[in-house]
């Protein structure tokens, strides 16, 4: 079962779903929203019918901590288990017409208030996906 | 569950065990359970239904599956009823036996064989790839040893199988990877007149596609590898080019040379299935990103599909696969020979596996589809009253409801049935025969 409630730290805000979407989705306007307010960020898209999303979300979710970097996990539909939990779902035509429903875990990282052209499909070991954050980020 | 009958069950289920390679008994047409057609107009095409048939598991299936053994049974991870815990099961899809069997994750078939890759657990946090003799598994489900586990250097994540070379019950095959270094092969043979079968490595991991990695990192961007059935090409999703790419595997070094017509979409893909004979692919796709349009398969604004269709290399021309009911999903199609597909659909939280006759479907060349694309929104007006018409008179209930149905059907029209259509159609404003008769020529334009 995929869970997008991840805990908040001190120094990073890890979202579930922002609380003042409407409906628990993550439209073009949330997503607008998000890169105003993140120079850099992450945004993980999940399925419960994937099971590697589960098992990317800790690794997603250390290495983002480790560069400080705001995370937002979505879901990748509105079914009733979703809706019970209170999942957000992608909803982003930006999103989705650049990948975000190829592949469940998929990745995309934001620099500069803009999204990265390079969506990663895959649950990435923690080796692969510094080396990505390293090539979208530089060294931190 | 369907149970339907079928000439391999008087065969039994478990006969296969090595080469059978090309010899996949094709399950014979049938009726999908719909009621028939009344009489219609002579430019309503039939048969209309590619359906074959379609069933839904006895739990609950994550969206990843593969057709395994002799193609009758499929595996694939689902919930285990009572904890929801992720299980692999074994289903055969003629009986409606489900079997639990090892690991959590990704049980993969070589084609046509009776052997199973699993990745499993180790105690170190990490998954070693394992391989199991499926007539044992059928026997004895999670009590199965494994035939041999891999070490470490095999990367036990997103694997899948070829055949390269195939002797009686002698199989010589191999397994791809992906994993630290941007993927691994390692080739195996497998002896299937031992029971339970003997399998041994032929050489040590290697790298895949060497030459294709960054020289700084050794990382390749490249992800979602998957290995042609005859293990000599494989398909990965470039992350640079954003594109879907094929390419031909060096025997011997593992280097890829990209092939000389790779997949020519730019659209929002998932991972291939190669047909047997590796001359198609077969994929998932978001309608509302795709060279295969939004005018067709969606308008603006209107919440994505998931929708599935096969990409034939030599023709250069898709094949659209059918589904049920707005809303639907399709997940990962899987070739069960060269002419059946398996989809996983999910419409709402209701999952079942629909099987596809692909000589059912016609043809759409690339470029008829990209003919379409650029129609203008006037010029799309008559195209919809078209297809308005030719759902009206043409399409069953369970089929009226999707657009995407509805102009799939329309473009597999020769000439002079949508001539009839478009007559039809103006029956009460033939003015505007002409207007639809410059449709119809529209439509048939291939180039």
């Amino acid at each position: 079962m995929v869970s997008n409630k991840v805990e908040s730290t001190a120094a990073i805000t890890f979202l579930a779903c922002f609380v003042p979407f409407a409906g628990n989705s993550f439209t073009d306007t949330e997503l607008m929203q998000w890169l105003s307010q993140k120079e850099k960020s992450l945004i993980l898209i999940v399925s419960d019918g994937m099971p590697y999303s589960q098992k990317s979300i800790p690794i997603v979710s250390q290495q983002a901590q480790e560069r400080n970097l705001p995370l937002i996990i979505l879901s990748d539909r509105t079914g009733a288990e979703q809706k019970k939990r209170g999942d957000c779902v992608v909803s982003s035509n930006v999103l989705i017409e650049n990948g975000a429903l190829r592949h469940f875990p998929s990745l995309f990282a934001v620099k500069d208030h803009q999204l990265l052209p390079e969506v990663i499909p895959g649950i990435q070991t923690p080796q692969e996906l510094r080396a990505h954050l390293t090539e979208f980020y530089g060294d931190h | 569950m369907a149970i339907i009958n079928h000439p391999l069950i008087a065969l039994g289920i478990g006969i296969l065990h090595g080469c059978a390679i090309g010899s996949c008994a094709s399950a014979p047409p049938q009726s999908s359970g719909f009621p028939p057609v009344p009489p219609q107009p002579r430019y309503c095409k039939t048969p209309i239904d590619p359906i074959v048939r379609h069933f839904s598991p006895p739990v609950k299936p994550k969206y990843f599956f593969k057709p395994v053994g002799n193609q009758n049974e499929i595996a694939f991870v689902g919930e285990a009823p009572g904890t929801q815990e992720d299980q692999n099961f074994l289903l055969n899809t003629i009986t409606g036996q489900i079997t639990p069997i090892p690991g959590r994750l990704d049980p993969i078939g070589l084609f046509n064989t009776d052997l199973l890759s699993v990745p499993i657990d180790d105690d170190n946090g990490g998954t070693k790839m394992s391989f199991y003799d499926l007539r044992q598994l059928r026997a004895k489900g999670l009590a199965t040893p494994p035939l041999y586990q891999s070490d470490e250097s095999l990367m036990g994540r997103y694997q899948s199988l070829g055949t390269l070379r195939c002797v009686k019950n002698r199989v010589r095959f191999r397994i791809i990877t992906d994993g630290n270094e941007g993927g691994n092969f390692r080739d195996f043979e497998v002896n299937f007149d031992a029971f339970p079968a003997k399998l041994r490595p032929l050489h040590p991991t290697r790298l895949l596609c060497s030459n294709l990695r960054d020289p700084k990192t050794h990382f390749m961007n490249h992800k979602l590898p998957m290995l042609s059935k005859n293990g000599q090409q494989v398909a990965f999703y470039d992350l640079a080019a954003r594109l879907m790419k094929v390419y031909q595997i060096h025997p011997q070094t593992g280097n890829c040379t990209l092939l000389a017509t790779p997949f020519p979409s730019r659209g929002d893909i998932g991972k291939f299935d190669f047909s047997p004979d590796s001359s198609q692919a077969a994929f998932h796709y978001s309608d509302r990103n795709l060279d295969l349009n939004v005018q067709t398969f969606g308008r603006p604004a209107v919440q994505w599909q998931l929708r599935s269709a096969v990409f034939d290399f030599k023709k250069q021309a898709y094949q659209l696969l059918p589904f049920f009911g707005k809303g639907a999903n399709t997940y990962y199609p899987a070739f069960l020979d060269q002419q059946h597909i398996l989809t996983l659909q999910l419409t709402d939280d209701q999952l079942e596996f629909i099987e596809v006759d692909l000589s059912r479907l016609p043809y759409f060349a690339k470029t008829q589809i990209e003919n379409l694309v650029h129609l203008t929104n006037e010029e799309f007006a008559p195209f919809q009253a078209l297809s308005d018409r030719f759902t009206e008179q043409c399409y069953l209930d369970t089929l009226r409801s999707t657009r995407a149905n509805r102009i799939l059907g329309l473009l597999a029209l020769d000439e002079t049935q949508c001539l009839e259509l478009a007559h039809d159609s103006s029956r009460s404003h033939p003015e505007l025969f002409e207007v639809y008769a410059s449709t119809c020529k529209k439509l048939q334009r291939k180039n």
